[in-house]
């Protein structure tokens, strides 16, 4: 029994989880607050990309630094910016290399790539929340595996985008699975749409949708975890 | 004569032209690469491909004079994409009559083991968004106006497939794959295509996707490709030509 009183709970582990994702939203909080002070200082008319100086000048400086940031950015609702329904003032960054990324924001066109329907800003902006999306392969943006956090921007109570970071999925699981590691029982990092993000054992793959959300009892599992950072991920363990 | 010279045939340097050519005029057509996107400068392309700069600027003159990319000079100045308003029919009817029926078999092969298994790992990993996409496609196949955005909304989804099975590896074969197959298959020629027929397909494999049938969307989506081959030895055969009557 000594080892099992050594080893970390789940709530420990989640707490540990929790701590990346909770430092990527001390940046985006900071950024949206950016956003909103572009917001006010319009006066309620729609915005120009000039209006934005501020958040583009933070976004910029931000990416650099945090070695698992791939892209940062702020994305509009519609009606935000003036004569363009969709807008993305996202920068992204491949080694030392950083640059805004394009992409064909036309929705009268096929290949328009409508932002309003990925998860990462639907429910931002559905459930008012922080969302950790993926591990996904982003073709359209980074094309590298690849985990967006996201949170909504308010304006008076109105909606008016999201900002959010992309994270390399080779970085922040290296961290993560560390924190599995730590514990002597099988563990499994798991989001809110039950797919495996990462896990300590073999006895289940990564991206694996499980049957559903592990709870205390169902399944192999014998101690969960929400982790405490909002997105509604949850770290389970299971014993062998 | 050992297997080695087959298997690994050497690098020819006008061969890294046309795969770069290949690969970016691929990627517009399939709308990877939006309508006036910059293309990065040449150095940050050649690092990409692992060329030399001088292969990238023949590359970006070849593709230039097919009208796929646009240079313009000064401050402002680099290379845009620009995207034509359909896919090239002479030189996707001169690739298949340039293929062998061994060589198209076996082309359907290679795309059927890659797309059922993607469809059958999709059915295990899809994420609420893949599957929204994958509706989205399949409706856009139906309303296209154009064959352009046919070849892009058919492309689309099986790019989709791939990506919902959360492999990189997967997709990057389902993105060249398309490359291949997609503007062929849609070539006007011959007993013209079912769409609806196609429509039902994707929005079947879709339902699996969705209902998280494993078995099934392996199933569907192999039969689907499958199918590619009649239609592709048809359009070959005829686009061959030979003696007339019969």
């Amino acid at each position: 029994m000594a080892d099992s009183q050594a080893t970390p709970n789940a709530e420990d582990l989640a707490g540990s989880i929790g701590a990346l994702v909770n430092g990527v939203c001390v940046h985006l909080d900071h950024l949206a607050r950016l956003v909103q002070a572009s917001l006010r200082a319009a006066g309620g008319r729609p915005l120009r990309e000039g209006d934005l100086t501020s958040v583009r000048d933070e976004i910029v400086s931000t990416l650099p630094g945090p070695q698992d940031y791939i892209g940062l950015g702020f994305a509009a609702a519609p009606e935000v910016m003036l004569d363009e329904p969709l807008y993305l003032l996202w920068w992204q960054r491949r080694g030392d290399q950083m640059g805004r990324l394009r992409l064909n924001l036309d929705p009268r066109h096929v290949d328009v790539y409508d932002y309003q329907t990925m998860d990462w800003f639907r429910l931002a902006r559905d459930e008012n929340r922080r969302v950790a999306f993926g591990p996904y392969v982003d073709y359209s943006g980074s094309d590298e595996v690849t985990i967006t956090v996201s949170l909504p921007v308010i304006v008076d109570g109105a909606f008016v985008g999201v900002v959010g970071a992309d994270l390399a999925y080779a970085e922040v699981e290296r961290r993560w699975i560390e924190v599995l590691r730590s514990s002597a029982v099988d563990g499994v990092l798991v989001n809110s749409e039950r797919r495996v993000v990462t896990t300590n054992s073999t006895r289940w793959v990564v991206s694996q949708r499980l049957p559903e959300l592990p709870a205390v009892g169902s399944g192999p599992f014998t101690d969960v975890a929400m982790v405490p950072d909002g997105t509604g991920w949850v770290v389970a363990l299971a014993n062998s | 004569m050992s297997a080695f010279s087959s298997l690994l045939p050497a690098m020819a340097p006008t061969s890294r032209v046309d795969d770069i050519v290949d690969r970016i005029s691929e990627a517009i057509h399939l709308g990877l690469l939006g309508d006036g996107e910059q293309l990065p400068v040449e150095p940050t392309l050649a690092k990409h491909f692992g060329v030399a700069p001088m292969t990238v600027r023949e590359a970006l003159g070849a593709l230039r004079e097919r009208g796929l990319i646009e240079t313009r000079r000064g401050r402002t100045g680099g290379s845009f994409v620009r995207i034509p308003d359909g896919p090239p029919l002479d030189v996707l009817r001169a690739r298949l009559v340039g293929m062998t029926g061994f060589a198209l078999r076996d082309m359907v092969d290679e795309h059927s083991a890659i797309a059922s298994e993607a469809a059958h790992l999709a059915a295990q990993r899809a994420s609420a968004t893949n599957i929204r996409q994958l509706f989205t496609y399949t409706e856009q196949l139906r309303t296209a106006g154009t064959l352009g955005a046919r070849v892009r909304a058919d492309s689309r989804f099986h790019i989709e497939l791939a990506v919902a099975a959360q492999s990189e590896r997967l997709t990057r074969q389902e993105v060249r794959l398309q490359g291949e197959v997609a503007g062929m298959l849609w070539l006007p020629v011959g007993a013209p295509i079912d769409i609806e027929g196609v429509v039902a397909d994707h929005h079947q494999i879709a339902m699996a996707v969705a209902a998280e049938d494993a078995t099934a969307a392996r199933a569907l989506t192999e039969q689907h490709i499958r199918s590619n081959l009649p239609r592709l030895s048809s359009i070959r055969i005829d686009l061959t030509g030979g003696v007339d009557g019969g």
